[in-house]
């Protein structure tokens, strides 16, 4: 795998413009969901997955495959500049109701779905989208690369440069959390 | 084991991850825990409706923005830019570049050493004395060619001096035939005024 990503970056580098194309097809989808999720807003989620190629191609030659995978690497960088746009942007944090997801496009809603299915799913991503906003920072970052993103401990550990035990600590505490503001939210008992 | 150390093991048991010792303590905690057993399906359900959560799409006009910000969009190519030009590309590179320029030379000049006539190329004419042969052979052709342009370029000043007397005496002739012409009128009406009587005149002048 290692020899597969240096291939791609080295072709990247050298200005073959198909092996560009292939990565940025590769990682945008992962990127931008990323981006949508600590954001809240489709459209600066875009913005930001933009910026984060840019950073990538003029970066290039600083990926080291011994230092972990290509994708590791992408998401870093990802998250990375999607933090500092969130930190930077804090204050306009949106809690529930975002307008973007009534605009947003749900790659994974079937075609075929009823109008009643996809008001169902918008709706639902809205309320989880609300709950994860609700948790710290660490602990959504954390949710969001594995049960969200699909990401390995170790991988997860790679990105966010800390040890792999931490990784499951926040993981464990952020499940949690979320169900305790998921049941609030929906007006259940709240845990002692 | 307690409520407490129950969460701290909560991920790591629904992912499988605990011996069988830590797993059953924790199995039976569950089992008599109402409120951790409430806590385990909610995230249990958590979990599954965040795997199932809707992905956003990546629009392709994002895409193509990226790829014009950075290498551009990749071209259709047809099979000259497809298959040749990649084939000689590396020809093109700094370390192969000498030599290209070399076989250039070497082939434009042998080129030009066979001349039309292909069919008749041996290996004799690259010698050296074949070459030095072959290039007095086109200066003479060279310098035929300029002397032939030259007597052409006199022979043409020559016609054109000649048009130019020939021109200017004919524009003398008939000029001098005017002035001629216009003399000899003055000349014949002054004869006739000679010839006129002179009652004629004086009845002229009362008038």
């Amino acid at each position: 795998m290692q020899g597969v990503d240096a291939k791609l970056v080295q072709s990247c580098m050298e200005g073959d413009a198909r092996a560009w194309e292939s990565f940025i097809r590769t990682y945008s989808g992962r990127l931008i969901n990323m981006a949508y999720r600590y954001t809240n807003s489709y459209s600066v989620a875009e913005e930001l997955t933009q910026d984060v190629f840019l950073k990538i191609y003029q970066n290039l030659s600083s990926f080291r495959p011994s230092a972990g995978s290509l994708q590791s690497w992408v998401m870093r960088v990802g998250r990375n500049l999607v933090i500092d746009h969130y930190r930077s942007h804090k204050k306009e944090k949106n809690v529930a109701g975002s307008e973007e997801l009534e605009v947003m496009e749900l790659g994974a809603a079937p075609k075929t779905a009823s109008p009643f299915e996809s008001l169902y799913l918008r709706e639902k991503a809205e309320f989880l989208q609300s709950g994860l906003a609700q948790l710290s920072p660490e602990l959504k970052e954390a949710i969001l690369l594995r049960d969200l993103e699909g990401f390995a401990y170790q991988e997860i550990a790679e990105m966010l440069e800390i040890p792999e035990g931490t990784v499951k600590s926040r993981i464990n505490r952020g499940r949690i959390e979320l169900a305790k503001v998921l049941r609030r939210m929906k007006g259940g008992q709240v845990r002692a | 084991m307690n409520c407490s150390r129950f969460e701290t093991l909560l991920s790591d048991y629904m992912d499988g991850m605990l011996d069988e010792r830590v797993k059953a303590a924790v199995s039976q905690h569950v089992g008599s825990c109402p409120k951790c057993e409430a806590l385990l399906k909610e995230v249990t359900h958590l979990r599954e409706q965040l795997a199932d959560f809707p992905e956003v799409a990546v629009p392709e006009a994002m895409v193509e923005r990226i790829l014009k910000q950075t290498t551009g969009l990749p071209k259709e190519q047809g099979f000259w830019q497809a298959l040749v030009l990649p084939a000689f590309r590396p020809l093109l590179t700094q370390r192969y570049a000498f030599a290209t320029l070399m076989m250039f030379v070497f082939l434009s000049f042998a080129v030009n050493v066979m001349g039309p006539g292909f069919s008749a190329f041996s290996y004799s004419r690259l010698s050296p004395s074949s070459l030095m042969n072959q290039a007095d052979r086109m200066t003479e052709q060279v310098y035929a060619k300029w002397r032939e342009f030259n007597d052409l370029k006199l022979r043409v000043g020559e016609e054109f001096r000649l048009f130019k007397e020939d021109m200017f005496g004919r524009l003398d002739y008939h000029l001098v035939t005017i002035l001629f012409r216009s003399y000899s009128e003055s000349i014949q009406e002054e004869q006739r005024d000679a010839e006129t009587p002179t009652s004629d005149k004086e009845n002229e002048n009362e008038q």
